[in-house]
């Protein structure tokens, strides 16, 4: 990524409270109008969220940059866009 | 890279059904695969434009309510599940044969439902994917 895009700020798809499959399906939702190398800022508090985004970025291309924990069950994932 | 497919013939028309099918169609979508429901048995029923009230199994009976509240909470029913993953675009088809069976055409069925296909035409779009008996 180069600085350029480091700048464009992250969309933020915060899911906190919602259940599987949810927070999955708004983050596949909210990635499609992002464009490609675009990040995102994935934040999930369902106990299955950790493995459901891995599953999800390993099936889809997608990048994970980070996943820090949280509060509780709480998860805040960065993930770059790749289409 | 080809797509990753996932085949769902939703069969039991009970209540409880309805979950997992709203659960796996919205992770399957999101996940990039195509996805395609083939509705029969007494599931047609569920998706006819006057939404009837799904009965619920027997022997889970005692169970109902504390199913319902627990779905309450989580602010999600089945229906708005399937239209999710309706937009992230899942394709569902009604059984020709309960379709007839039960004398409901195209014009009876809620918008979700993108047409009435026959077993053959399931079985040739399910080719070669991951098939799922609900």
């Amino acid at each position: 990524m180069d600085a350029r895009e480091d700048q464009k700020e992250s969309k933020v798809v915060d899911c906190r409270g919602q259940v599987c499959p949810m927070p999955i399906g708004n983050l596949a939702m909210a990635c499609r109008n992002v464009a490609n190398g675009g990040m995102v800022v994935f934040i999930a508090s369902d106990l299955g969220a950790c493995s459901d985004v891995k599953a999800w970025a390993r099936m889809t291309g997608n990048k994970i940059v980070s996943i820090e924990e949280g509060k509780g069950n709480e998860i805040t994932v960065t993930i770059q866009v790749i289409k | 890279m080809a797509k990753n497919r996932l085949s769902i013939i939703i069969f039991s028309g009970t209540l409880d059904k309805f979950i997992p099918l709203g659960a796996l169609a919205i992770a399957g979508t999101a996940m990039g695969m195509e996805v395609n429901v083939f509705v029969t048995g007494f599931a047609v029923l569920a998706f006819r434009k006057s939404h009837m009230e799904l009965p619920f199994p027997s022997d889970f009976e005692n169970l109902k309510d504390l199913l319902l509240k627990g779905m309450e909470k989580n602010n999600i029913s089945w229906r708005e599940m399937l239209e999710h993953a309706k937009v992230l675009g899942m394709k569902v088809y009604a059984c020709s044969m309960m379709s007839a069976a039960l004398d409901l055409t195209e014009k009876d069925y809620d918008p979700i439902i993108d047409g009435i296909s026959g077993a053959a035409s399931f079985l040739a779009d399910a080719a070669g994917s991951q098939t799922i008996f609900i």
